[in-house]
């Protein structure tokens, strides 16, 4: 082959360039008859690779926990998804504060933490809600989860702009990055997926709002409610995302922690009228509109 | 109507039919491409996360996947079997960057991480896919080891060549070569 790109032909087939590479490569492609043709040929020679794995025994009753697994997803695409996205609940964002503490400038404030986790987080409106979202909770069922989390390495070079705009905050490991006592119950459970900040960026967040409502073709069918302890700017984002995928959405103002309260009231007008999200009033209109 | 389901490997053209059927959202559509292929991909399951309780989620994952994107197969870009294995492949890879992030993300917010599982003793060799294998085995050592870090671990070039210590146009070739021996050792034109 006469072509620059002789070995990253078999590269790219095997996803193992490095991104700037593979994004180069892909420009390139479309234009070049002989390196689509190699490109073609190493995916059909890799299937080879894929054989050489040495056999195992299939698991003994598979195909019957498969076709249980199918049926229940099948069942559950019929009236499409149901995905809670339960954005920064963190302590640096909606952490009980003691007295003499100075909060970061992340953090909702006091009378916002209040309001969405009550006066006991553990049985208040917020857990009540969470504990009805979790009894539907499973791999292939309608309800979903995703959790959308913040942290930083201290010394990342890359968050210092950030850090300079907001202080440091959500520091991993430490108590400030920590999850709130309802929604860290929920971390592990089947069917919720976590996903952090920085990924909840224009392609990877449609990306990930597509995943999350698993097994389910048509993402116009799912629905999308949005609760959590970040602006209305970021929530409404969250927001704007899901419908673009034609998707049902819509924000709970009761427990979406604002932490400028004179300019959530429009801000989620805007989101009503200019891209359809539904508000919904308090915890009742929210476990209703889950089908809780 | 009559049942689609086949006890052994048919042909690219019955598969093809299954997976049409399959998007129809017919059981005996997924029954007849589990008795095909579920041998090949879960081999390529439990090779590549090495553990049993894994291999057989993701098995069954592969399956469910298959049926929603059925409709989007196109046959003239590669058999339905090449197909399920770069999606196993693919999801393989997807859960191995996961756990990585999982257990980052869990030591960042405090949370207590699920124990692991115990590792999958190696299954000993049966006839399946022994060609496959033998001409694999006649790969020059260094060739076939750039080329298993690549598609069983998911590793780009530059990542080999720090884990062999290998200059990266060393390694670029590796791979390269070593696929291209792979194809004459099968005898594919």
């Amino acid at each position: 082959m006469g072509c620059a790109f002789d070995d990253t032909c078999t590269a790219f087939a095997l996803d193992a360039l490095e991104p700037e590479e593979a994004r180069a490569f892909a420009a390139h492609l479309p234009g070049c008859a002989d390196c689509s043709d190699a490109v073609a040929r190493a995916r059909a020679d890799l299937a080879a690779v894929a054989s050489s794995a040495p056999p195992a025994p299939l698991p003994a009753g598979g195909f019957a926990r498969l076709a249980e697994r199918f049926a229940q997803r099948r069942k559950a695409a019929e009236r499409g998804s149901v995905v809670l996205v339960a954005e920064c609940f963190q302590r640096d964002f909606l952490g009980p504060l003691a007295a003499d503490e100075r909060p970061p400038r992340t953090h909702v404030g006091t009378e916002a933490v209040g309001r969405v986790l009550g006066d006991d987080p553990q049985s208040g409106a917020l857990a009540a809600l969470l504990e009805a979202f979790a009894a539907r909770l499973g791999r292939d069922t309608r309800h979903s989860l995703l959790h959308v989390i913040d942290f930083h390495e201290r010394d990342d070079p890359a968050t210092a702009e950030h850090f300079a705009a907001l202080l440091p905050h959500c520091l991993a490991g430490e108590p400030g990055a920590r999850l709130l006592a309802p929604l860290a119950g929920l971390w592990n459970a089947p069917g919720s997926q976590v996903a952090e900040l920085e990924d909840c960026q224009g392609a990877a967040l449609l990306d990930l709002l597509r995943q999350v409502a698993r097994g389910h073709p048509d993402p116009r069918r799912s629905k999308y409610a949005f609760i959590g302890a970040m602006t209305e700017h970021n929530l409404g984002y969250h927001a704007r995302k899901a419908r673009q995928l034609e998707a049902r959405a819509a924000l709970c103002p009761a427990f979406c922690a604002a932490s400028d309260p004179a300019r959530q009231e429009p801000a989620l007008q805007a989101l009503a009228t200019r891209y359809g999200v539904e508000i919904l009033p308090d915890g009742d209109a929210l476990a209703e509109w889950l089908e809780l | 109507m009559e049942p689609v389901r086949h006890g052994v490997a048919g042909s690219p053209t019955d598969a093809t039919v299954w997976l049409e059927a399959l998007a129809r959202g017919e059981e005996s559509a997924l029954a007849a491409l589990y008795d095909a292929f579920a041998a090949p991909v879960f081999n390529l399951c439990v090779r590549m996360l090495r553990d049993r309780g894994a291999a057989e989620d993701l098995l069954q994952d592969v399956f469910l996947e298959a049926w929603r994107r059925a409709e989007r197969y196109d046959a003239g870009r590669g058999n339905v079997l090449s197909w399920l294995l770069c999606m196993t492949r693919s999801r393989a890879l997807d859960r191995l960057r996961a756990e990585k992030s999982r257990q980052r993300r869990e030591r960042a917010v405090g949370i207590r991480m699920t124990p692991a599982v115990e590792p999958l003793a190696h299954a000993s060799l049966q006839e399946e896919g022994e060609r496959v294998r033998a001409a694999f085995a006649t790969l020059p050592e260094a060739r076939r080891r750039c080329l298993e870090l690549a598609y069983f671990e998911g590793l780009s070039q530059s990542e080999i060549a720090a884990r062999l210590a290998l200059p990266l146009g060393t390694v670029k070739t590796h791979v390269r070569k070593g696929l291209q021996r792979l194809r004459v050792e099968l005898g594919a034109t």
